[in-house]
């Protein structure tokens, strides 16, 4: 602590490359969306002061509200999914089966694929009746009409379904760089005190990885909530805006509809949104993440 | 009993990877495919072989200039981004004062703005530095990543208190004990984190498109969406060609990254 | 040591505030002219003058467009044509958005008649009446008056040109007709739902309905006699009445998908059911036709017809126009001009029609000189002779959220059986009440 102390002026030299990037192209431009959202914009011109008409008109309209509920039910299916099954396979790959590596790289590659590639192909598997995956359905004797991509709510699970299908394998690659940080001595030690795989897991495994888990929780948490580029792809907020989440909402406003102040007010509420659940989670992580003596 | 399990294990995974790689078998064979077998199942399931897609996609664009800008700016956006961001989260983690812990969430809130609702200012501050239509434009305000600085400060928090006190009283002094011990020991984090930036830099869509007017500082996500949604239809088959292609250097890197990865991770990995 | 400590925290603050500050001021700067070329009163600059134009002439198009720019530069040496091609609407927007809160767009671009409503409130766009009719302007009269009058607003002038429009007409599996029976494609709203039913099987709808704008359906709703717009802008009322054509072409619609011969798809799924013999109906404009040959292949014959018709022969327009943005300077707006002219004569307007294969000709006059063109483009030839009857989508301000969310959303949950019509264009009304009062008109 004593020498740490010593070392400020360093430190914050340390620090600054990165603080003037976020103060140049994040926190000022930020600063402005605040400023845009009190006044209207025709077409991005002519501001004139209009207060907080723009919130109040926000949170009279009913898509508004719909589309919060839609971004939290989107946001807690990926988030438990996605970091469920990529604890599963981090620890299935962990466990030191032969041929570990091959199995990370297969499950990453859906991550590096282009966005507006890989749309394309689910959006074909979801295409009621001749959909791959309504072709599955009806070989096995199912119905096989169903509207994956056509009805609201099942699109919605259909987005939730390619969502975890791109990124388990990026969670998968950082639960096992946390895994690895684990000290073998203690799996092996737990071993040979005759617990097995699950009582090792979940008494030597799980609360060393809780700062991973942790981490993985906000990195989704985060990624789920600004989800644009498959919305974008594969839905567009519909049908019947059943996938409007609320980052939709405000770039439709924005950028399809020039409704630039208006957007700029559904900005600003997604921003406190989302750091007041974040730092919802950082206070439970104080109680439940154990991050070593 | 333990075979059982393991092989258990191994239907699984391989079932999984089946699944996980089935949508991206159909880019690639819908690539080689005539157009009337397209989209038809089980149509592309066996690819033809019809090279010609890959001819008439290569034809249509300049993508070896989308390829260089986007490898380009991808490589000089992460190295970057790790370099401020390995300084960063080393003085917040070993000077924890009020005053870090302030600018620690300030970094954390950054992580949650949605670029595309700061793309405006950002629009306006860009152009006012005169980098509209360059490669600055796409780079530099990427070259801090709060995501980046959360992840070291967590690894480097779980790295042993008395490995630093050990290695400073050895003399080795707050910048040699970064660069030679604590970076070698992050290793496998801080490939995980260039992983993660390169990506983030390779799919970038709107922003590129916003500021820049042409292939010359182009990406290859803004040449490829050129060819997926033009107003009257898709030509699937030319679409998928050009996603491959847009794709196998990416593939072909991580397959070098992943071998990085891994051996960095068997040789240094940290011990507690 | 806390005094050292607070020492450097405001100074760390001083610098953020410096920074804060230098931006601030770069951001107040008025933004520099990008170009200053003099101001020729002739249609051929005297001094090399450089104009851009975003489009969205991706793939196919953009090759024909880039043909249309080498002839100009043949005719006009001193001016070039940079082209920026961006993918579709939903890119070209935001990208328009930022390059006017920015002052820096581009000077010509293709534009929305909606999105222009507002281009021209805040003073962005150039009218086009004065060049017009001034001493290198032309004539109006050879263009097809329901292709130019979206581009003139209510005060009488010329905002934009008409450039890449297409009319939607019914693209048919003859093979399918055959086999089924059917003789010629239907010519009414009944014989298009029983032809319909006739080439269904169960689990196999032959109509494939694309659903990614709302132009296939507003065919049908004009078809009905419908208008959405009154003539003071606002929605109009009988539009949306429960006996009204709106409901009507909503019944239609949706009485298909219940029998079973209808099937909502996905973004242009609809083409590779359409290819792959899933379906026998398709309707789409003009340039769908590059796309569904290549993916048919000679496989079976492509019909082309005219859309069937209820109270009214009937199709809609679909496409852009043409806009010069005032931010430019006078030499790049009369060379932009020069462009919008050539782009639009006979000689452009052939080029284009010839070369893009999917997109009709803007005038009157050029039908005569594509005779070989036309034999062997059915599709063409067709939208040709349906469009006295098509009809462009109204330029209000408030139609692109009315058209994108609600009539869309009214469509969708009419066609998933969640709304009846009556309701679904009940509750469009209201909010395209709304809609009107927050967005205003003209």
């Amino acid at each position: 602590m004593n020498t740490a102390a010593k070392n400020h002026p360093i430190g914050y030299l340390y620090l600054l490359p990165s603080l003037s990037i976020f103060l140049a192209f994040w926190l000022i431009p930020l600063a402005m969306v605040g400023g845009f959202s009190f006044f209207h914009f025709e077409y991005g011109l002519h501001p004139s002061w209009v207060g907080l008409t723009q919130y109040t008109s926000l949170f009279q309209s009913g898509l508004f509200w719909q589309s919060i509920r839609i971004t939290f039910a989107f946001s807690i299916a990926v988030v438990l999914g996605g970091t469920a099954i990529s604890l599963l396979f981090a620890t299935l790959l962990a466990s030191g089966l032969k041929g570990q590596g091959i199995f990370r790289s297969l499950f990453f590659v859906p991550y590096v694929m282009p966005v507006v590639a890989t749309s394309a192909v689910w959006l074909w598997m979801y295409q009621p009746g001749n959909g791959i995956i309504d072709e599955v359905l009806g070989t096995l004797g199912l119905n096989r009409q169903i509207g994956w991509v056509n009805t609201p709510n099942l699109a919605l699970v259909s987005l939730i379904i390619y969502t975890v299908w791109l990124s388990f394998g990026f969670t998968t690659l950082l639960f096992m760089a946390g895994m690895t940080n684990i000290p073998k001595e203690l799996t092996e030690a737990a071993a040979v005190d005759g617990a097995n795989n699950w009582q090792g897991f979940w008494h030597v495994t799980w609360p060393l990885l809780s700062p991973t888990t942790f981490f993985v929780l906000v990195v989704n948490l985060i990624n789920a909530f600004q989800a644009f580029t498959q919305i974008y792809a594969l839905t567009r907020g519909g049908p019947v805006n059943g996938t409007t989440t609320l980052t939709y909402f405000i770039y439709e406003t924005a950028f399809n509809y020039f409704h630039f102040g208006a957007a700029s007010a559904g900005a600003v509420i997604f921003f406190l949104l989302i750091v007041t659940l974040t730092g919802i989670q950082f206070l439970i992580s104080r109680r439940a993440v154990y991050y070593g003596a | 009993m333990r075979k059982t399990k393991r092989s258990f294990a191994y239907g699984f995974l391989v079932l999984s990877a089946l699944i996980t790689l089935f949508p991206i078998w159909w880019i690639f064979s819908t690539s080689f495919e005539t157009n009337t077998r397209a989209y038809s199942f089980p149509g592309a399931l066996v690819p033809q072989f019809h090279w010609q897609n890959y001819q008439t996609a290569w034809s249509l664009a300049p993508w070896g200039r989308f390829l260089a800008n986007s490898v380009g700016m991808g490589l000089v956006t992460t190295l970057l981004a790790l370099l401020t961001s390995l300084l960063a989260a080393y003085a917040l983690v070993f000077i924890p004062n009020r005053l870090n812990k302030l600018i620690f969430s300030l970094i954390l809130a950054t992580m949650m703005v949605p670029f595309y609702s700061i793309m405006i200012p950002d629009y306006l501050i860009v152009r006012d530095l005169g980098w509209l239509n360059s490669y600055m434009a796409q780079v530099v305000p990427f070259i801090a990543n709060g995501f980046a600085i959360f992840l070291f400060v967590q690894f480097m928090r779980s790295f042993p208190k008395e490995l630093r006190d050990a290695a400073l009283m050895d003399g080795v002094g707050r910048w040699g004990y970064l660069w030679r011990i604590l970076v070698p020991n992050l290793l496998p984090a801080i490939n995980t984190v260039g992983v993660y930036l390169f990506l983030l830099s390779w799919n970038a869509f709107l922003w590129p498109l916003v500021v820049t007017n042409g292939p010359t500082v182009q990406p290859i996500q803004v040449g490829l969406a050129n060819f997926l949604s033009t107003a009257n239809g898709t030509d699937w088959t030319v679409l998928s060609a050009a996603a491959a292609i847009t794709t196998l250097p990416m593939l072909i890197l991580y397959v070098f990254a992943q071998r990085q990865i891994v051996e960095s991770v068997s040789r240094t990995g940290i011990k507690g | 040591m806390s005094l050292r400590r607070k020492g450097k925290a405001s100074l760390t603050a001083a610098s953020a505030l410096l920074l804060t500050l230098t931006l601030a001021g770069c951001g107040s700067q008025a933004p520099a002219p990008s170009n200053s070329g003099g101001t020729p009163s002739t249609g051929t600059p005297t001094q090399p003058v450089t104009l851009t134009f975003w489009n969205e002439m991706t793939g196919p198009y953009e090759t024909a467009l880039n043909g249309e720019i080498q002839q100009f530069h043949k005719l006009h040496p001193n001016i070039t044509v940079q082209s920026v091609v961006v993918p579709n609407d939903a890119a070209l927007e935001p990208k328009l958005l930022a390059a006017v809160v920015g002052q820096q767009p581009p000077t010509l671009s293709q534009v929305n008649p909606p999105w222009a409503t507002g281009f021209i409130q805040t003073g962005s766009l150039v009218n086009l009446t004065p060049l017009i009719q001034g001493t290198h302007g032309f004539s109006l009269s050879p263009y097809y008056a329901n292709m130019l009058s979206p581009g003139k607003w209510p005060d009488g002038n010329q905002y934009l040109m008409p450039f890449n429009l297409g009319a939607a007409i019914l693209y048919y599996n003859k093979q399918q007709f055959q086999q089924a029976g059917i003789s010629t494609p239907p010519k009414t709203w009944a014989e298009f739902s029983q032809d319909a039913a006739k080439l269904s099987t169960h689990g196999r709808q032959a109509f494939a309905i694309t659903l990614v704008h709302t132009y296939p359906w507003l065919s049908f709703f004009y078809q009905a006699g419908g208008d959405f717009v009154n003539p003071k802008g606002m929605p109009n009322a009988a539009a949306f009445a429960p006996n009204g054509p709106g409901v009507r072409a909503l019944t239609l619609w949706s009485d298909m998908v219940k029998n079973g011969s209808a099937v909502l798809t996905h973004g242009y799924a609809s083409q590779t059911n359409f290819a792959n013999g899933t379906s026998s109906i398709l309707i789409g404009t003009t340039g769908f036709y590059p796309y569904l040959q290549q993916a048919v292949n000679n496989k079976f014959p492509i019909g082309e017809a005219a859309l069937p018709g209820d109270v009214q022969q009937a199709t809609s327009l679909f496409g852009g126009y043409l806009g010069i943005f005032s931010k430019s300077t006078p030499a790049q707006q009369q060379a932009a001009f020069e462009f919008v002219k050539y782009l639009t004569s006979e000689q452009g307007t052939l080029y284009w029609m010839e070369h893009s294969e999917g997109y009709l000709p803007v005038r009157t006059d050029v039908q005569a000189q594509a005779q070989s063109f036309l034999a062997t483009h059915p599709a063409q030839a067709v939208s040709l002779t349906v469009l006295p009857t098509a009809k462009m989508a109204p330029k209000v301000a408030w139609w692109d959220e009315f058209s994108q969310r609600v009539l869309m959303n009214a469509i969708t949950s009419v066609l998933i059986n969640k709304e009846t019509p009556v309701v679904a264009m009940q509750q469009a009304y209201t909010q395209a009440v709304q809609l009107a009062q927050k967005d205003g008109t003209y």
